[in-house]
């Protein structure tokens, strides 16, 4: 029995870590030639020397999807080494995403981080995908967050741009959807390294999070969202389009 | 009518079409009414108001910048005499404007996604700098777009869901000063100018027909969509925050 994404060929955004590594070790394993893009070179190596120590074909790009430019020349590349182009993953944040904020005092530098990574960096991937998804009728994937569906008391414009990412992935469904291309939406919830540093300073909160799962667990990265993933972009889930899958062990019910 | 009700309202957008209309509804309705915009024509409409009976006053601003946003709004408030609450019906013509969205260019993103989501954190962080009392109402207006995503206008649902996630966002943080942060969705063509509603309900799909409105057509700004506006003014909505009211006439009926 081949792999499940044996013959594809993807990219990821923000995958020298946390979710985004996860889904590229994932994708890896899956048989996909994955396209590990990332500003940090040295830890997105180390993703690329991950997969293929098990086997995989990876590369990195070291791209900033804040840059039109950066974005096409990982397109660019991505064709040239690997001939095609099937999924592409916007997963990158902003690196101030995780800073509390109350609407009436924040700034609007703050929001044009979030929007530069999250809404520009999506206009610049669809932008510089769009041809060649179009030929390998393949899909385009954004990650959402329960804060871009119910709103957030402590990051609202974090939830804005996940909400606008969301949006953004039904319009594309509709549009894109003659051509073939598949465009959906993930709304994780997995340990990440910032959460790891986050237990270490608060022992309490790992076994808080995980009463509130009804699964009783917080999600691995590769494991239990990569999993999902990898079922979405295979053929399993080639008449999905246009719907965000909540891959949280069960936390958020609200859709 | 008691403290909570709100009786002067800041329209935004409220010189030119529907946002005049809407004006034109809440007066009827008795309201007080500022209009603030960069349509040309303001003081027109506030004469107009003026001539239905209610206390009026005009300011004009492009709102690029918080600073010249709250500059506006302060000088409405200063004429009205007092705000309790703003509605926010400002929308960029050119933003309704259709275009695939991979074949966009930066300037148009910008006007159709990230310089409406800039215009409605100023417009939010005016109103909260200047409501009159301790409380207030505010109300943005996000067409069904947001819910539903459509071809050829992707930057735009963008730009009304993330707004839908700031009022969710801001009816957190601020109900506890007795703010309250709604959306109403009309439907997409209930905002466009006259001609371009015509074609795009002809060409519209997927569930958004305006053929298939349960109460047919796209709405009257000022008889079907203005009242219920009004109806969020009064007293006996105090408890009603962080929604969406679809005013569509049954077209969009999910969850």
């Amino acid at each position: 029995m081949s792999a499940p994404l044996e013959g594809q060929v993807g990219i990821i955004t923000g995958a020298s870590g946390g979710i985004g590594r996860g889904l590229a070790l994932a994708c890896g394993a899956a048989g996909a030639r994955t396209v590990v893009a990332a500003r940090r070179a040295v830890e997105g190596q180390a993703v690329v020397a991950e997969i293929e120590a098990k086997g995989g074909r990876a590369k990195l790009s070291v791209c900033d999807v804040t840059q039109a430019a950066d974005v096409q020349a990982c397109v660019s590349e991505t064709l040239a080494r690997f001939g095609r182009l099937d999924f592409l993953i916007h997963n990158a944040t902003s690196n101030r995403s995780p800073e509390v904020h109350r609407l009436e005092d924040a700034g609007i530098e703050l929001w044009d981080e979030h929007a530069a990574v999250s809404l520009r960096g999506s206009y610049h991937c669809a932008r510089a995908a769009f041809a060649a998804l179009k030929q390998s009728r393949g899909v385009f994937l954004l990650m959402t967050s329960p804060a871009g569906m119910e709103g957030s008391a402590t990051l609202p414009f974090y939830g804005m741009v996940k909400a606008g990412q969301r949006s953004l992935m039904k319009s594309l469904a509709k549009e894109w959807g003659p051509d073939g291309i598949r465009v959906n939406a993930l709304s994780p919830l997995a340990v990440t390294e910032a959460m790891l540093r986050a237990y270490e300073e608060n022992p309490e909160l790992e076994a808080r999070l995980e009463a509130l799962s009804p699964l009783g667990y917080i999600g691995d990265p590769e494991r239990d969202i990569g999993s999902a993933v990898v079922a979405l972009l295979g053929d399993a889930g080639r008449y999905i389009t246009g719907q965000t899958w909540v891959v949280d062990g069960g936390q958020y019910s609200g859709l | 009518m008691s403290d909570r009700a709100a009786r002067a309202y800041l329209v935004t957008g409220g010189a030119d079409g529907f946002g005049r209309e809407l004006a034109l509804g809440l007066a009827d309705a008795g309201l007080d009414v500022a209009v603030v915009g960069d349509s040309g024509r303001e003081e027109e409409v506030k004469g107009e108001l003026e001539e239905l009976g209610v206390k009026s006053a005009a300011a004009t601003t492009d709102f690029r910048t918080r600073e010249a946003t709250e500059l506006a709004f302060r000088e409405a408030v200063q004429s009205l005499g007092r705000l309790d609450g703003v509605l926010h019906a400002r929308i960029c013509p050119q933003a309704l404007q259709p275009g695939a969205f991979h074949e966009i260019d930066d300037a148009s993103f910008d006007t159709c996604c990230e310089a409406e989501i800039r215009a409605a954190i100023f417009t939010l962080q005016a109103a909260r700098a200047c409501f009159s009392q301790p409380h207030g109402r505010i109300v943005l207006v996000t067409p069904t777009l947001a819910l539903s995503g459509a071809a050829g206008h992707a930057a735009l649902s963008a730009a009304f869901e993330a707004q839908r996630a700031m009022a969710k966002s801001a009816a957190r943080q601020w109900g506890r000063s007795n703010i309250l942060v709604n959306c109403i969705a009309p439907a997409l063509e209930a905002v466009l100018p006259q001609a371009d509603a015509a074609s795009e309900a002809s060409a519209a799909g997927g569930g958004q027909s305006l053929d298939g409105a349960s109460l047919g057509g796209r709405g009257d700004m000022r008889r079907d969509i203005a009242p219920f506006i009004a109806l969020l003014a009064r007293d006996g909505a105090h408890f009603v925050t962080g929604q969406t009211i679809c005013l569509d006439g049954g077209v969009w009926l999910a969850s």
